[in-house]
Order: C-alpha cells, then sequence, then structure tokens
C-alpha cells in the first residue's frame, strides 16, 4: 500500500513538475516517460530514469527554441 | 549672404552626421533569390564558418553553402542508422567537431567520416568553437551558473567560457528551465562571438578573453515563456544574429507576416544594431529567412525558409 502510494506521488510530482501546456509531442513524451520511471522498484534507478526522461524533453524542445 | 551661407554650413552639417550613420531602413525588404533550394525542411541544428558555410541538416547531413560561388553540396554523415548530431564547432585548426548523441564528441571530416569518436562524462546540450578550444553547454538542470564551459578536447580541465550564467525559472519544471537556459551562437565577421538565449532580446558579445557584453535588443517582439515552450512554431526574438566587420549587429526575428500571408517558419523580421546596441532601423521580410549567412558591403545574404539562398540590401 505504501509502495503504491508513493509510486503514485512520483507520478503525480513528475506530471506537476512538466511544462503545461508544452509542445504536444515533448509534453506527452515526458508524461509517459515519468509514469514509466515511476514503476521502477529502485530509487536511485528510478531517479535516474526521471533524468533521462527530462534529457528526453530537453532535447525534443531544443529543436523549436534553438534549432533553425 | 550670411544667411544662405548659414543654411549652407547647417545641411552640410547634416549631411555629414547623415553620412556616418546607417541610412533608413524600408518598410519592406525585397528578397532577390540568388540560388537554390540548398536545404529542405530539415532542422539546422548547428553551423559554422564564412564565405563557405556549413549547416547541420537534420542532425545526419551537413550542408556546404558557399555563398561567393553561388553553390551548395550536401554530404551524409557516416553515422549507424538511428542516431543522430547536434551542434557544430569549427577549431582553429580548421577541424570540425559535433555531439553525437548527448555523451559523445565526434570529429567529423568534411566528406562525412566520422574521424574520431571521444566519450563524455556528462550529457551536453550544445557544442562551439573559440579559437583553439570547444567551448561546451553541459546538460545541468541547476542555476544560477556558467551557461558555457571551454576546454580541451578530451573534456578534461574545463573552465568558465564568458559570463554568460543560466538563470533560475522560480516555478517552473527543471526542465523547462533547462530549456529556456540553451544557448545558442551566431556567426562573425568580427572577433566576438555572439550567444543568446532564445527567450531574449539580448545578445551576448564576448571576446577573445571571455570578456562578456550584454546587449539588450530594443523593438523586438518578446513572447512568454510558456509561449515560446508550447508553440510548434515559437516566436523567439532573436533567431540568428550576425556580426558584421564594422561590429554591427544584424539580428533575425520571428515577427509575424503581412496581413496575408502565411505564416511559414522563419523569421520575418531583420533589424540592425550598432555595435554599442543603438538600433539602426527594422525592415520586414518579403519572405521568411532561416539564419544569416553573411552581412557586409551593402547586402546581407540569408538562407531563406523555402531553402533558397537569397539577399536583401542592407541600410
Amino acid at each position: 500500500m505504501v509502495k503504491k502510494t508513493l509510486l503514485a506521488l512520483v507520478v503525480l510530482c513528475g506530471l506537476a513538475a512538466a511544462p503545461r501546456p508544452a509542445i504536444a509531442g515533448c509534453t506527452t513524451d515526458l508524461a509517459d516517460c515519468y509514469t514509466a520511471a515511476a514503476k521502477i522498484d529502485s530509487f536511485w534507478y528510478r531517479w535516474a530514469a526521471g533524468l533521462d526522461c527530462e534529457l528526453d524533453y530537453t532535447e525534443c524542445v531544443r529543436v523549436k527554441v534553438v534549432g533553425v | 549672404m550670411p544667411r544662405w551661407a548659414g543654411v549652407i554650413t547647417l545641411a552640410v552639417a547634416l549631411g555629414a552626421c547623415r553620412a556616418e550613420s546607417a541610412g533608413q531602413a524600408p518598410a519592406l525588404l525585397t528578397v532577390a533569390p540568388l540560388f537554390g533550394p540548398v536545404i529542405g525542411a530539415e532542422v539546422i541544428g548547428g553551423r559554422v564558418g564564412g564565405d563557405v558555410v556549413t549547416l547541420l541538416a537534420g542532425g545526419i547531413d551537413l550542408v556546404r553553402i558557399d555563398v561567393p560561388g553561388s553553390r551548395a553540396s550536401r554530404v551524409h554523415l557516416a553515422l549507424p542508422p538511428g542516431e543522430s548530431c547536434w551542434s557544430l564547432a569549427r577549431l582553429s585548426d580548421g577541424s570540425l567537431w559535433t555531439l553525437k548523441g548527448r555523451r559523445t564528441l565526434a570529429r567529423v571530416e568534411e566528406d562525412g567520416g566520422i574521424r574520431e569518436l571521444l566519450p563524455l562524462a556528462a550529457s551536453h546540450f550544445g557544442l562551439f568553437a573559440a579559437g583553439d578550444r570547444l567551448v561546451f553547454q553541459e546538460a545541468t538542470f541547476t542555476a544560477p551558473r556558467p551557461a558555457l564551459l571551454s576546454g580541451a578536447i578530451d573534456g578534461t580541465a574545463r573552465t568558465r567560457w564568458s559570463e554568460i550564467t543560466t538563470r533560475p525559472f522560480e516555478g517552473r519544471a527543471r526542465a523547462s528551465a533547462a530549456a529556456l537556459n540553451m544557448v545558442s551562437c551566431g556567426a562573425a565577421r568580427a572577433a566576438e562571438r555572439l550567444c543568446w538565449f532564445p527567450d531574449e532580446a539580448a545578445v551576448f558579445l564576448v571576446g577573445d578573453d571571455g570578456a562578456t557584453r550584454r546587449i539588450e535588443l530594443s523593438g523586438l517582439d518578446v513572447v512568454p515563456p510558456e509561449t515560446l515552450l508550447t508553440s510548434d512554431n515559437p516566436r523567439r526574438p532573436v533567431r540568428d544574429a550576425y556580426i558584421e566587420d564594422d561590429r554591427s549587429l544584424w539580428i533575425l526575428s520571428s515577427g509575424v507576416p503581412a496581413a496575408g500571408q502565411d505564416d511559414q517558419p522563419g523569421g520575418w523580421i531583420l533589424a540592425r544594431y550598432g555595435k554599442g546596441g543603438a538600433p539602426q532601423g527594422r525592415a520586414r521580410l518579403e519572405r521568411p529567412a532561416r539564419i544569416i549567412l553573411r552581412a557586409g558591403a551593402g547586402r546581407v545574404v540569408l538562407l531563406l525558409s523555402n531553402g533558397e539562398v537569397g539577399e536583401v540590401k542592407a541600410w
């Protein structure tokens, strides 16, 4: 029960921190990525997966805000 | 007679003042196509060069645009399927570098071959060059920090390059803040480098010694960061920038198309500023452009959104 609650909190925190709204595909991918990361049991692997989600998001947005 | 002499003196004096300043910007800039198209709709992730400009197109091709020769060529990077690059940097020895993925520095040949691959200790957002040093933008999510670090090719002994500092964005998600802190750098015929953040109507001029001047660019449209991050075609105050020999700045800004024209991606506004940032006029392009290829000798050469190379008359 505690584990499930923590997982739900991680997902909710991730989505709350997500840029709202963002370039549609990038944000959707980020939300999906956070959801998948939240399901990882190990705290450190979950944290690392969340970081990868953020890197994926910035790469996705980079094309629009820096690319020409 | 003295009265006429006074009028003539005044006219001569005004004429002299006029000759030293930039001319009047026209309301609409007519674009004269030169050659092309040289590139498709693929994203340009990096650029280097002077008279011959090399672009990283779609992360997988190098497009060379020889402006004086009015020709262009394209080579495919020798990358494994599914892999791509971002950023281009040319060192003073002529070597060309890019980021393959997030954590690999790649030296590429003019024919698209990969000559060297060097793993990096951290993920990176961007890569530039300053003389014989590479300038890295590391993928960091904490601010304020130095935005750019220079160092040896192997990534060791990095030191701060310039005084450009990432900005904290209170209440904003870390990933969004990181995206807003990504730096672009433009081309220059002068010694200084020119860099900017995507959401600001300002540029940083960075000298060889790292001394940095921030120049506010008045008259450019700025959109809120939310809009910048949410739009498929974000309106950026500075899409591209170029320093001329005389150190005047040319800025390509998104702006908006004239009434009745399609809202195509690219910059619709070309603005000129003096070396101290004094505005010297802005004009609407009759066709949108993606980057400034070169400026000087009374003209500005642009890569247009339709992939052609064209020029406008400078003022």
